[in-house]
């Protein structure tokens, strides 16, 4: 029993350093002739404040469904905010008709998927799920 | 039993005959022509060919077994594209669907406030000295409707606590945006005058209860007309530039042509604003508001605000100069301003504001003229209470500052629960901008005016507020 509740312990610390070490990265299309932004304009993008990249090209961001922890961490590590403070934030961009929360998608392959086949689009994921389809331009540590 | 090769038997002449003609047939044919060392070298030959033939077929049939493997191959890359194509399909559908071409959105309030000692108001909105639902509670119903990919019609219906919950139109406009960075809208609109002006009715989306109301309090809150807005970036700054054009009519209550715009520029976790509003006033002749008819030309806002969001600290600040008509009965210049500053704790922000309000005078103000309009619209004379006597110079003239102390708890992330003390004194006889201590004549009898003797007022409110 002692031995079980040790592991389960080691194994909490684990997944627990595991999840604290992982990083957040922004990807765009392989193609984009962006090859990195600051945190504030990814910022920027992500809140709805442009919709536009540095380079003056149409950019469409692409969230993370609320179940996927890789949204959590994203909005803690570039805005400081939990997913209440977010809310209220989107409150008044959509009463104020300034703009509309981000289309969602539920995780990093289908983020890849549509980032491929799309050149406007941004998107976050984990940096371990980073792929060929996919060119990262902010790294979240 | 008759035997088989009997002489007679007519088998016997066939079989000879035939052999007869096989051998005379055969005398010219090659097969016959040939010896047997002839033969076998032509059926070594033939194996020779044979061999070679089994050969061809089994290259042939192994290059037909490579073509098919290369054909599953090229099947399985086509399957394999068509199931990220199939997956993407997938994925467009359910964005698709989370952008509805109709959509439905809400904000909800309930809110229970008690002012003590006296009932309060401002002209629009009033909190009673017992548990009053009205002032505060408020319900928004939003829809928007996209007609082209770049064209859309929104509209938000709002009931209000203190309209008996009328249902009234805020926001009922189209709107055309040719690219990215540019968005024309015609219609109904709020006016942008300061930082909340647009968002006043989504408790939800800001820390009080309601903004502070030294600045909050303005006459005209919605107008018809049109607003162009412009976005550029620069770096780490994202700038908006805002202008409008439009007018206001109520039944009794008009504005000209007005215009106005402003600039709001954010960096990071900071917002700044600077605004400017431009507009004359009509109110006609009224039974219950002395000094009218009025028309007051040439009145002007301009505002200055910023906010520092970090996540953790909260700073939002407001400061406005409100230039009046020289020669208005009813509006003095006025300064106002706030400051709140919260710390966030998790899900619970609380938050600590002071804010002031002061008009000064105006040099074209005839004040015994005007306090003599006053006595007489309410029929005072110095033997009954309430007549207003020397000590104001100005009746229309005003100060006062509010201190709140506020908590905002988000309980998840569509509602939240807000509670919020304010005292509102250093009124100095005046009122402050409750308009509703210095117009209202007094009803108890021995109390001169209200504001004389009242110089300060505690305001408790609790909230829920909510989005949908």
């Amino acid at each position: 029993m002692m031995r079980l509740t040790f592991s389960g312990l080691i194994f909490c610390l684990c997944s627990f350093c595991h999840q604290a070490l992982a990083a957040v990265v922004v990807v765009v299309h392989p193609a984009s002739e962006i090859n990195n932004i600051t945190s504030v304009q990814a910022a920027n993008i992500f809140l709805g404040k442009t919709k536009t990249l540095p380079n003056d090209s149409f950019a469409i961001p692409i969230d993370l469904t609320m179940k996927n922890p890789v949204r959590r961490e994203f909005y803690k590590k570039l805005i400081n905010k939990n997913e209440n403070q977010l809310s209220a934030y989107w409150a008044r961009q959509v009463f104020t008709n300034n703009s509309q929360p981000p289309i969602q998608v539920k995780n990093s392959d289908e983020v890849k998927l549509l980032i491929n086949a799309n050149p406007n689009m941004i998107g976050y994921i984990d940096s371990e799920a980073v792929d060929d389809r996919v060119k990262v331009i902010l790294r979240l540590p | 039993m008759r035997p088989f090769y009997k002489l007679t038997s007519p088998f016997f002449y066939r079989l000879a005959g035939f052999s007869l003609f096989l051998m005379l047939a055969g005398w010219n044919t090659n097969l016959f022509a040939y010896s047997d060392a002839e033969r076998d070298a032509i059926l070594n030959q033939l194996l020779e060919e044979n061999r070679q033939l089994k050969q061809q077929i089994e290259q042939l049939q192994q290059q037909q077994k490579t073509a098919d493997n290369n054909d599953t191959l090229s099947v399985e890359t086509v399957s394999s594209t068509e199931k990220d194509q199939a997956k993407l399909a997938e994925i467009r559908r359910d964005i698709q669907s989370q952008r509805n071409d109709f959509d439905i959105q809400g904000f909800f309030t309930a809110a229970a406030s008690n002012a003590s000692p006296t009932t309060i108001g401002t002209g629009t909105l009033e909190f009673p000295d017992d548990t009053s639902f009205e002032p505060d509670s408020i319900l928004g119903l939003q829809t928007s409707f996209n007609i082209t990919e770049r064209t859309d019609i929104v509209a938000q219906f709002v009931a209000r606590g203190t309209d008996d919950w009328d249902l009234k139109t805020d926001w009922a406009f189209l709107r055309f945006q040719p690219n990215e960075k540019l968005g024309v809208r015609a219609g109904k609109l709020r006016l942008p005058l300061y930082l909340f002006s647009e968002s006043l009715e989504v408790g939800f989306s800001y820390p009080w209860i309601r903004p502070p109301l030294e600045v909050y309090q303005v006459p005209v809150t919605t107008y018809e007309g049109a607003d162009v807005i412009y976005s550029l970036n620069s770096g780490n700054w994202v700038h908006k530039l805002q202008g409008y054009v439009g007018s206001y009519r109520e039944d009794n209550f008009r504005t000209n042509t007005f215009f106005g715009g402003n600039l709001t520029s954010y960096f990071g976790a900071w917002t700044f604003r600077a605004s400017g509003y431009m507009y004359d006033l009509a109110i006609d002749e009224s039974d219950n508001i002395p000094g009218t008819p009025l028309e007051d030309q040439n009145n002007r806002y301009y505002t200055l605000a910023t906010t520092y969001d970090d996540g953790n600290w909260l700073l939002i600040s407001e400061i406005f100069y409100f230039d009046a008509d020289d020669s208005s009965s009813f509006f003095r210049d006025t300064n106002a301003g706030y400051v709140t500053l919260g710390y966030r704790f998790g899900n619970l922000l609380p938050h600590l504001t002071y804010a002031k309000t002061y008009t000064t005078n105006e040099p074209d103000f005839d004040g015994a003229a005007y306090i003599q309009t006053i006595n007489d619209f309410y029929d005072l004379d110095p033997a009954i209470p309430g007549f207003l006597g020397e000590q104001f110079t100005d009746p229309a003239n005003f100060t006062g500052q509010s201190y709140t102390l506020g908590a905002r708890y988000d309980i998840n992330r569509s509602v939240s629960l807000k509670l919020e003390w304010s005292r509102y004194n250093d009124m100095d006889q005046t009122g402050s901008f409750w308009s509703q201590l210095r117009f209202t004549a007094p009803t108890t009898p021995g109390i001169q005016n209200p504001a004389e003797e009242i110089d300060e007022i505690d305001l408790y409110s609790i909230s829920l507020d909510a989005v949908f």
